[in-house]
């Protein structure tokens, strides 16, 4: 399977100049199918949170794959390169694992 | 411009049996991320507890073979920095070089007060733990004095041979 890691040689530099900083976004995304059962799958982190799913989308990416895209693309225009995605921990967990593995092929 | 690198939080609760938390880490690493990462808690919550994390990498190092290995964050404050410089060197080691120490203030007053260290002094606490650790794992006899702990002509005993990446600013 293709390498999604592309960064990894450039993380290797870094370890050996010790260049600084490294700039690392640590994210919930919540990605499904369509934006509804996203939503819906933000629950919750409405309940654990207090939060509104408003409030939620300022700090968590929540919506399809192509909303997904978007977001981590501003990211990346912001100067980010480094991610860490939390996302739901439910039944199909590797099935999500595999769909953010698509997503992120992309870039 | 520098190419994207993806990493996974891994859900690295206690309540799960740790082979699926090995499992997922090696879907990873299948899936072709570049890291995997695990949170730090000392106490259980209310959703359960996780497993000690630089615990649960020393064992992750084992059995993956080219995934990055991350805490997203470890509370250094919590533990004694000598100590801490010689386990994360320890596991720089086994891990053949994918550590990467993301290390946070701590935002838990009950965990620290359950671990007697002062909650409102974790900033500074958590500086002298950077400087120590960075300070040890160059291997050298190393001395520090600062206003929570002091050190006096220590070597430890596995000092990495290449310092691990730390994220000291999370």
């Amino acid at each position: 399977m293709e390498e999604i890691s592309r960064g990894r040689p450039e993380l290797s530099r870094l370890i050996k100049t010790g260049d600084r900083p490294i700039v690392v976004a640590h994210i919930y995304l919540i990605m499904e199918d369509s934006t509804i059962e996203a939503e819906r799958s933000a629950v919750f982190l409405s309940e654990q949170t207090g939060d509104t799913l408003n409030k939620i989308k300022e700090w968590a990416i929540v919506g399809d794959a192509e909303t997904a895209k978007e977001r981590i693309s501003n990211y990346i225009d912001a100067g980010v390169h480094y991610f860490v995605f939390s996302i739901p921990y439910t039944k199909s967990y590797e099935a999500s694992l595999d769909r953010v593995a698509r997503l992120v092929g992309q870039f | 411009m520098a190419r994207a690198m993806f990493g996974i939080h891994l859900p690295s609760r206690s309540t799960a049996d740790f082979g699926a938390v090995v499992s997922y880490a090696k879907r990873c690493e299948d899936l072709g991320f570049g890291s995997v990462w695990v949170a730090d808690h000392v106490l259980s919550g209310e959703s359960g507890g996780i497993y000690e994390p630089l615990t649960a990498l020393a064992a992750l190092s084992c059995r993956t073979e080219k995934v990055y290995l991350g805490t997203s964050v470890l509370i250094a404050s919590l533990r004694n920095p000598v100590l801490l410089a010689d386990i994360t060197g320890t596991i720089q080691e086994t891990s053949e070089e994918r550590l990467i120490l993301g290390v946070g203030a701590g935002r838990d007053r009950h965990e620290f007060e359950s671990l007697g260290v002062s909650f409102e002094e974790r900033g500074a606490l958590t500086d002298e733990c950077l400087e120590i650790i960075r300070g040890l794992w160059k291997g050298e006899a190393f001395s520090f004095k600062g206003e929570h702990f002091i050190v006096k002509n220590v070597k430890i005993g596995a000092p990495p041979k290449r310092s691990p990446i730390d994220l000291d600013r999370w």
